[in-house]
């Protein structure tokens, strides 16, 4: 092992900036609106300056950088790499499937199943029943509550509407209400499971955490801060 | 008088002082989660503040403003992740004393630092606003392009002790900056521009994403590394006081004084923005603090590093206000949205907003204030139960920031589902090449810094040089602008023969 | 036990779901529980997000639905009209368009307006040329004499080469034969900034603008076929009576409220119906009147016919300019 990860990133960036350089001087290059007497210096002069500083500083770096400060820090183990490679892979399943499935189920999956991996320490295949249980019963659960949810907002919008009592119509306020029915709901359900269950359930535990972090985040940036989470394949 | 009292009694009476302890509160949420930002929060409550008098809707606007620049160091200080880009600079010593089980102390001393730099910009408001306003026109587009170089160049030695690594990260940030369309010429400048000329790269890479791709995404996975530790921190020392004690912000005065009069200028340069003066005050404060036998030295997890740049950043939201009020101009683009709010009820800020509207100047004054010190009050009682999130074993923390972190990333443009898409790719991307930089000891933050002032740099070079008519001296030509370049040159030698000087 | 709940949770949820089933036949529009997004395509505080929020206030009234106001801002004014393109077209969406649209087209940057179908025409808000009070300059004939004299030497600022001021400042250069540095800034603010720190030395300027720099502002010309409506800046004369008898320059911004083409008829309809009735409420007209915006009221087909005009008005200009794509 000659190469530190320090003098390997610098072999990227040499590579990347004679890229970076080579792609600089393919850019197009149209005239500034007005600019007649080409007074502006162009498309390109920042890029290819740019490009040579950051090749003149990587080969610096590859070159010059003392080799004898290795870093002595440990080796990562196996199953953390493990570990870092399943949350890795589920985040970038997480970007490509949340518009088509939806915020509400790609958030409570995730949070279940790495919640579920990470406490593990050697996976088995033995586990994949009781994985994929807990995972329907998740998913089942956060679902229960979030339609729970649009069911009281959207009754509440049409009560509102046809009786004119404005604050029911209003949309904070039914957040506000649906917000406070849900949490009590959820508070509930994990007492009384903890009751019925009286040793520590490790089953429960990310089944509750993944429905109870779901719908924090549909509250506060979906309903207070009135981002549009996508809905995906739950259309209600 | 009879303004300042119409001022007064516009703001100090029950219901307004309900609305801005209101603001407040949901500005330190909005602050604390990443991708939310402070103008997005401002523009958010916009609707409501039609329905209220100027003052009150002011006063809410300034009180969610407020919040959400102080909430930003919440998550900075306790998990490494800046809220907003004016807490980066409060990451390095902040997450370092959370690693030592300080974390209440460093999030007690930010709150404090917020309240000074705040009140202490509100004074200079209050009290040198013409004067500053004149001084904040000096800068064209040279002297901008030149400010932008110092940004860049000061945290290329501030962040790390190898200057190449700084540079050469800065570099990396800068050429992300520049994909997508130029700002001037609609060239489009991103890779196989037929293929993706209509897709989100061709208006290029966003900053909160990226932000939050390598400050959060990539701590979130060194995070991991940890896992068999359970927690991310150590545990926390159990100590009777959170707030610095007097004498500690006393002997701190010079940091503290430098700091608000940075904050306030930056934040006074329309265009500018905090990120180049919470630096610019780290910087000035580890040489305070190099000189000094009193004070701890920076970078090394001490409260003098987290003072430094929340002085700073709260300062800069006086100074924003100060071109908004008296020029019409705003400073940032949080200011920008506030104005907007007495355009919208006929009020013009500026010359008529003196000469006509007086009283609005005070109530806005009054304001603030009040914000600043409903601010002190709630994370009064913030500091001592945010600490807690530390107790979360990393197994379960870490799915939780990472939903949040790509969420954050997707709000920021929340209604436009492709390119918020883009943006949550946008920020893994990045925060797994930040795992990867981080592991092999580059500095993160000139990454981020380049994102942030390279548009701001080409954009006024090309725009000086243009206005020079092609002449590329324009730069040394002019007072301020030669003075940033000597600057920036010093900033770059100054470490090396220091390094020299070491080595030999 | 667990199966039995489990069996519960399943039905419970299958009820809940064929009631949604149900409410989704009806079809109303609009549906009062979603929210109308307008896309304003510059970034809040901006001079064009100042014109549709109150008009966007007044709408709320009108309708059931929540409106709210989006601001997708960059690339000209292209990101936020992309966007909008890309959004089903179901009359929740509605784009705040005008004369940057029109520009933005021209110069390729979006498919724009030949995708979109007009609801509303709103107003326009003419232009003012100024100089800062300590140039030597005191009027329009000082300055065209000026920049004849030493072609180049004098800046003439513009808020971005994508929006009405870029091709406005275009279309007086042309029409004064070139003796301009023509320099684009980034937005109306930065211009301003520039204008009044005298890096730059002519700016077009929106009315409101100078409004607010009046005391450092000296306004030489108004580049619209009538004088300014607004008391302070009556006195500005317009490009005629400043002595150029036939120079057209399109001179101001436009704007208006658009759609995605192949929305459905009976939704336009009622879109425009809520735009009317805003657009003529107390508050918006007073809003208009006192910000000097000039009333252009056209709606749904008219629009279309007067995006033409525009268009004709501006492809000379961005022909000669380089711009047309």
């Amino acid at each position: 092992m000659g190469l530190s990860i320090r003098r390997l990133i610098a072999l990227v960036f040499i590579a990347f900036s004679v890229f970076y350089i080579i792609f600089s001087f393919s850019i197009e290059s149209r005239r500034m609106i007005g600019d007649e007497k080409g007074w502006d210096p162009g498309s390109r002069a920042i890029p290819v300056g740019t490009g040579f500083i950051m090749l003149a500083s990587s080969l610096y770096i590859f070159t010059k950088e003392e080799r004898k400060r290795e870093e002595n820090k440990e080796k990562i183990k196996p199953e953390t790499k493990r570990v870092i490679l399943i949350n890795l892979l589920l985040s970038f399943l997480y970007v490509f499937l949340f518009r088509r499935l939806g915020f509400i189920l790609c958030t409570t999956v995730f949070i279940y199943t790495l919640v579920y991996f990470n406490r593990i320490k050697n996976v088995q295949i033995k586990l994949l029943p009781e994985y994929l249980t807990g995972l329907t019963a998740g998913t089942i659960f956060t679902l229960l509550i979030y339609s729970l949810g649009r069911f009281i907002t959207r009754y509440l919008y049409s009560w509102g509407r046809s009786t004119d009592i404005s604050l029911f119509t209003n949309s904070n306020f039914s957040a506000g209400i649906t917000f406070f029915i849900l949490a009590a709901i959820f508070l509930i359900a994990v007492f009384l499971l903890k009751r019925w269950r009286k040793n520590k359930n490790h089953m429960l535990f990310p089944i509750f955490i993944a429905t109870g972090v779901t719908e924090i985040i549909y509250l506060v940036f979906g309903q207070i801060f009135m981002v549009s989470l996508a809905k995906g394949v739950i259309f209600w | 008088m009879a303004p300042l009292i119409e001022g007064f009694t516009q703001i100090f009476n029950t219901q307004t002082i309900l609305l801005v302890a209101m603001g407040e509160v949901l500005g330190i949420i909005l602050g604390s989660l990443p991708g939310l930002t402070a103008t997005m929060g401002i523009a958010l409550m916009l609707p409501i503040s039609f329905k209220l008098s100027q003052a009150a809707g002011m006063a809410l606007l300034l009180g969610v403003y407020c919040g959400a620049v102080s909430g930003a160091s919440i998550p900075a200080i306790l998990l490494g992740i800046p809220g907003n880009p004016n807490a980066i600079a409060t990451v390095y010593d902040g997450l370092a004393m959370t690693q030592k089980g300080l974390a209440g102390q460093a999030l007690g001393g930010a709150v404090i630092a917020s309240f000074l730099g705040g009140i202490g910009s509100l004074i200079l408001l209050m009290t040198f606003s013409p004067l500053i306003a004149r001084f904040t026109l000096l800068f064209g587009p040279a002297e901008r392009a030149c400010l932008a170089l110092v940004g860049l160049t000061i945290i290329a030695s501030v962040s790390s002790r190898n200057l190449s690594r700084g540079i050469l990260m800065g570099a990396f940030g800068l050429t992300l900056s520049l994909l997508g369309t130029d700002p001037f010429s609609s060239s489009l400048r991103i890779p196989f521009p037929r293929l993706f000329a209509k897709t989100p790269l061709s208006s290029g890479i966003n900053l909160i994403p990226a932000l939050i791709g390598l400050f959060g995404i990539s701590q979130a996975l060194l995070d991991l590394e940890r896992i068999k530790e359970g927690m991310i921190a150590p545990k926390q020392v159990k100590m009777e006081r959170f707030f610095p004690s007097l004498g500690k912000i006393v002997r701190m005065w010079r940091i503290i004084l430098e700091s608000i009069g940075i904050g306030t200028m930056i934040g006074a340069i329309p265009g500018t923005g905090a990120s180049i003066a919470v630096f610019l005050s780290y910087e000035r404060a580890k040489k305070v603090t190099r000189r000094s036998k009193k004070l701890n030295q920076l970078g090394s997890g001490c409260l003098e590093g987290v003072v430094a740049p929340e002085v700073a950043n709260n300062a800069v939201t006086g100074g924003a206000l100060i071109p908004a009020l008296s020029l019409g101009i705003p400073g940032d683009s949080s200011t920008a949205v506030l104005l907007s709010a007495l355009l919208i009820k006929g009020v013009v800020p500026g010359y008529q907003l003196f000469s006509q509207n007086l009283y609005l100047v005070y109530a806005i004054f009054f304001a603030l204030f009040l914000s600043n010190v409903f601010m002190l009050t709630f994370q009064y009682f913030g500091v001592k139960w945010f600490p807690r999130v530390l107790s979360v074993p990393i197994a379960v923390l870490v799915p939780v920031i990472l939903v949040l972190s790509m969420i954050g990333s997707y709000a920021i443009q929340g209604r436009a589902i492709l390119a918020a898409t883009f943006d949550m790719g946008v920020a893994l991307i990045l925060g797994v090449i930040g795992y990867f930089l981080k592991k092999g000891d580059y500095p993160i933050a000139p990454i981020v810094l380049g994102i942030i002032l390279g548009g701001m740099f080409e954009e006024n070079f090309r725009r000086a040089v243009k206005l020079a008519e092609g002449n590329y001296l324009v730069f040394f030509t002019k007072p301020i602008s030669l003075a940033f370049i000597v600057l920036s040159l010093i900033s770059v030698v100054l470490p090396l023969l220091r390094q020299r000087r070491r080595g030999a | 036990m667990e199966k039995k709940s489990l069996f519960l949770l399943i039905f419970t949820l299958v009820f809940i779901l064929s009631n949604y089933a149900e409410g989704q036949k009806e079809e109303v529009w609009p549906d009062p529980e979603k929210s109308i997004t307008v896309v304003v395509p510059y970034s809040a505080g901006g001079g064009t997000d100042l014109i549709f929020r109150p008009l966007v206030e007044e709408m709320k009234k009108f309708t059931e639905a929540n409106i709210i106001v989006s601001n997708i801002s960059g690339a000209g004014s292209s990101k936020g009209t992309n966007e909008v393109l890309n959004l089903p077209a179901d009359g929740y969406t509605l784009l705040a368009s005008g004369t940057h649209t029109v520009s933005a087209t021209l110069q390729g940057l979006t498919d724009g307006y030949k995708e979109l179908e007009g609801i509303a025409g709103l107003n326009w808000d003419p232009f003012i040329v100024a100089v800062l009070k300590e140039k030597p300059w005191q009027n329009m004939q000082d300055l065209v004499s000026a920049a004849k004299k030493n072609p180049g030497t004098i800046s003439l600022g513009n808020a971005g080469m994508g929006g009405a001021t870029g091709v406005a400042s275009v279309g007086m250069n042309l029409a004064f034969g070139g003796v301009f540095n023509v320099t684009p800034f980034n937005g109306g603010k930065d211009l301003r900034v520039n204008v009044l720190g005298g890096h730059c030395d002519v700016g077009i300027f929106s009315q409101s603008e100078i409004l607010a720099n009046q005391d450092k502002l000296k306004p030489l010309v108004i580049l619209y076929n009538e004088r300014s409506r607004l008391k302070d800046l009556n006195g500005v004369p317009t490009l005629k009576e400043a002595g150029f008898e036939n120079l057209d320059v399109p001179g101001g911004s436009f704007r208006s409220i658009s759609v995605k083409k192949g929305t459905p008829e009976h939704i336009k309809d009622k879109l425009i119906e809520i735009v009317r009735q805003a657009y003529n409420s107390q508050t918006y007209q007073n809003f208009m009147k006192e910000n000097g915006l000039i009333l252009a009221y056209y709606e749904g087909k008219e629009l279309d016919e007067y995006f033409k005009k525009i268009e004709q008005a501006y492809i000379t200009i961005m022909r000669e300019a380089g711009l047309l794509r």
